[in-house]
C-alpha cells in the first residue's frame, strides 16, 4: 500500500483515540458538572464534588485541544468545513466552554448564596451542552450535512443550524453522549466521596448508564432506516481535493454495509454495550473502579461503532454527495502527516503517563470536613 | 530615521526600501498575469482542456492578485471582465496591495511609545525601591495606579498593527483576505459578536468586582498565610 494511504489510516485511526479519549476524560468532568446541582445539597457536598475532579479538570482539557488539534493539522479541509459548517451550534459549545473554568475559579471566591448558586448553574449548562453538542454532531454527519465547494474550493452552506440543532437523531445522539458522561462522573464521584454524595452518585450513574444502552440500541436500530453513503468511485491515494476524483451514492441503510462484508465489526457496538451494562452492574455492586474501566469500553464501542458504519467518510455531504469529505480527500499533505504522527508519537505516551501520575498521586477520598475549613480550594 | 528602518525591514544597512507607488507599479504585471491564472482556472474547472491547465500552469504564482482584481470584476469573475476593460481593473486594483498606512503607522507608534514607558516606569520604580522611597512617593504610585490598563493597549495597537499591516492578504501573495473569510451571512456573525460582548463585559464586571474586593481586604489579610493555605489543599486532595 501506499505510504500517504497508511498515513491517512492511521491519523483517521488516531483521531478516533483522541475522540475517546475526550469522551471519557472531557466527558467525566462535565458529568461531574451536570450532577453537581443533584449530587450535593448542600454549599460544603457540592465543593467536595468540585474538588474530586478540581487537580485534574484543566489537564483533562487536554483531549478537547488535542481532537480539535489533530482535525485541523491532519485533516484540514474536514476542520475547516466541519467547524464552520456547524457555526452557531460550535460557538454555542465555545460560550458554555469558556464559562467553565471561570466558574471553577469564582464559584468560591466569594461566600454568597446568590453568588454560589449562580455558579452552580453554570456548571450544570455547561456540562450538559458541550456534551449535548458532542454528541449532535455525530448525529449530524451520521445523517450528512448540507455543504458544497465551488470552483476556488470556497465551501458554502446549505442547511441551516436550526436543522443540526431541532433535529430526532441529532438529539437522540446528543443525550447519549450526555448519559455516557454523567454515568462516568458518577462513578468518579464514587471513587473519591463518601456518604451521602457517594449513593446519589451511585444511582445517578447507574440510571444514565441504562439509558445510554437503550438510546445505543434505539440509534442502531433508527440507521438501519436512514439513508447512508456509498463510496462508488474514489482512489484512497488521491491527492487531498474534495472537488474532484469521487463520486458517492446515497442508499437507505448503507451505514450497514462496511457490516454486512466485515461481520467482525459487530464486535464494537457489542463491546459497548457489553461494558456500559457492566458498568452499570459494577456500580450497583459498589466496585467503581473497575466500573470506570467499563467506561473506556463503553466510549470505545460507541466511536468505534460510529467509525466502522461510516469509513470511509468523515461528513458526507447531501447537497454534492460527491463531494463529501472522506480519510481520502481531506487529509494533510503525506509529509504533515508524517511531522503530526512524529509529534504525537512522542506526546500522546506522555500525556497518558502524567495523566495516571496525577490520578494516583491524588487517590483517595475528598472529605467534606476538609473541604469546609480550607476556604481556599475550588 | 534612516539607520532604523533599513536594517529593521531589509537586514542591511544599503538595500534601498521600495516606496508605495513603486510598490504599486510592480504589482501591476502581476495583476495582470494573476487575472489570466483565475481566468484559466475557472475554465478548466469546467471544461477540462489541457490548453487552459497550461495557462494557469504559466500564470499560477500570480493567482493571488488575480483573486484580488476579482473585487473589480463583475459579479467577483475576472472572466467576466471585457479584454479592453481589464487595463482598468489592473489600475483599480493597483491601490489595493497597500494596507491602509495611517492605521499601521500610528498603531505601531503607539505600541512602541507604549512600551518604552513602561521601561521608564520600571527603571523608576526600580529606583524608588532602591532608595526605599517606593511607598511614601504618591504621585508615582498613582501613575502605576493609572497604568494598570495601559498593557492591554499596548497589545491591542500591536495586533492591529499586525492585522491591519498584513491587509490585503491572508497569505501573502496567495490568499486575500476578503476570499478567506467564510460565506456565513451577517446574522450569523451578529449571533457571535453580540454573545462575545455579552459574555465578556460579564466578565469583566465580575472581574472588577472580586479584584476591588481582594484589593480593599489588603495584603496582610492574605499573605501571611499563604503558603500554609497551599499546603493544605494538596494534603487534602491528596488523603
Amino acid at each position: 500500500m501506499d505510504l500517504y494511504v497508511i498515513l491517512k489510516l492511521v491519523w483517521a485511526g488516531l483521531l478516533c483515540v483522541l475522540l475517546i479519549g475526550l469522551g471519557l476524560m472531557v466527558g467525566m468532568d462535565m458529568g461531574v458538572g451536570t450532577l453537581l446541582r443533584f449530587v450535593g445539597r448542600t454549599d460544603g457536598e457540592r465543593r467536595t464534588a468540585l474538588n474530586i475532579i478540581g487537580p485534574h479538570w484543566d489537564g483533562n482539557q487536554v483531549w478537547f485541544i488535542l481532537g480539535g488539534g489533530a482535525i485541523f493539522a491532519a485533516f484540514p479541509t474536514l476542520y475547516a468545513t466541519s467547524f464552520s459548517v456547524f457555526y452557531v451550534v460550535m460557538i454555542l459549545l465555545l460560550f458554555s466552554m469558556i464559562l467553565r473554568p471561570v466558574a471553577f475559579e469564582y464559584r468560591s471566591k466569594v461566600d454568597a448564596r446568590l453568588w454560589r448558586a449562580s455558579w452552580d448553574w453554570v456548571f450544570l449548562l455547561s456540562g450538559f451542552l458541550p456534551m449535548f453538542v458532542y454528541g449532535a454532531a455525530f448525529g449530524n454527519i451520521l445523517q450528512g450535512v448540507g455543504y458544497h465547494f465551488n470552483w476556488s474550493g470556497q465551501y458554502f452552506q446549505d442547511g441551516s443550524f436550526l436543522s443540526y440543532l431541532l433535529n430526532p437523531f441529532a438529539i437522540l445522539c446528543g443525550l447519549m453522549a450526555v448519559s455516557l458522561s454523567v454515568m462516568q462522573g458518577g462513578v468518579m464521584l464514587m471513587i473519591r466521596s463518601e456518604n451521602p454524595i457517594h449513593d446519589r452518585a451511585r444511582r445517578y450513574a447507574s440510571r444514565a448508564g441504562l439509558v445510554a444502552v437503550v438510546l445505543f440500541l434505539v440509534g442502531g436500530v433508527w440507521v438501519r432506516g436512514m439513508h447512508g453513503f456509498v463510496l462508488e468511485q474514489g482512489n484512497p491515494a488521491m491527492p487531498a481535493n474534495p472537488m474532484h476524483g469521487q463520486h458517492v451514492s446515497m442508499q437507505v441503510g448503507a451505514w450497514l454495509n462496511n457490516y454486512a462484508a466485515h461481520p467482525v465489526l459487530w464486535l464494537l457496538p457489542l463491546l459497548g454495550v457489553v461494558c456500559m451494562l457492566a458498568e452499570v452492574a459494577l456500580v450497583l455492586a459498589n466496585r467503581p473502579r473497575v466500573a470506570w474501566w467499563m467506561g473506556l469500553g463503553a466510549w470505545v464501542g460507541t466511536i468505534g461503532t460510529v467509525a466502522a458504519s461510516m469509513f470511509p467518510f468523515f461528513m458526507p455531504s447531501t447537497t454534492n454527495p460527491d463531494q463529501s469529505l472522506t480519510i481520502w480527500n481531506s487529509s494533510a499533505s503525506q509529509y504533515g502527516l508524517t511531522c503530526m504522527l512524529a509529534v504525537a508519537l512522542i506526546f500522546v505516551p506522555l500525556i497518558l503517563c502524567y495523566t495516571s501520575w496525577c490520578y494516583y498521586v491524588m487517590r483517595g477520598k475528598v472529605h467534606t470536613a476538609d473541604i469546609i475549613k480550607d476556604t481556599h480550594s475550588y | 530615521m534612516p539607520f532604523v528602518l533599513t536594517p529593521l525591514i531589509t537586514h542591511s544597512f544599503t538595500t534601498p526600501i521600495t516606496g508605495m507607488i513603486e510598490l504599486e507599479d510592480a504589482a501591476a504585471p502581476r495583476i495582470e498575469s494573476g487575472i489570466a491564472a483565475v481566468s484559466a482556472l475557472r475554465r478548466y474547472e469546467e471544461g477540462h482542456q489541457a490548453a487552459d491547465l497550461e495557462m494557469f500552469h504559466a500564470h499560477q504564482n500570480d493567482m493571488g492578485y488575480g483573486l484580488l482584481a476579482s473585487r473589480h470584476a463583475p459579479n467577483q469573475d475576472v472572466t467576466a471582465i471585457p479584454p479592453e476593460q481589464i487595463q482598468s481593473v489592473v489600475e483599480q486594483t493597483k491601490p489595493d496591495i497597500l494596507p491602509n498606512v495611517f492605521v499601521t503607522f500610528w498603531s505601531f507608534r503607539l505600541m512602541v511609545f507604549l512600551g518604552v514607558f513602561f521601561f521608564v516606569l520600571f527603571a523608576m520604580a526600580s529606583y524608588l525601591s532602591l532608595k526605599n522611597q517606593l511607598e511614601r512617593n504618591r504621585l508615582f504610585l498613582k501613575i502605576c495606579m493609572w497604568a494598570i490598563p495601559l498593557p492591554i493597549l499596548a497589545t491591542e495597537f500591536g495586533w492591529i498593527t499586525a492585522e491591519a499591516g498584513r491587509q490585503p492578504w491572508t497569505v501573502f501573495e496567495r490568499l486575500p483576505t476578503f476570499m478567506s473569510a467564510s460565506t456565513h451571512s451577517v446574522s450569523y456573525m451578529l449571533f457571535s459578536l453580540a454573545g462575545f460582548t455579552v459574555l465578556y463585559s460579564i466578565f469583566i464586571a465580575v472581574e472588577l468586582y472580586l479584584m476591588f474586593k481582594f484589593a480593599r481586604l489588603g495584603p496582610e489579610a492574605h499573605g501571611q498565610h499563604d503558603h500554609g493555605a497551599d499546603a493544605d489543599h494538596l494534603s487534602i486532595v491528596a488523603h
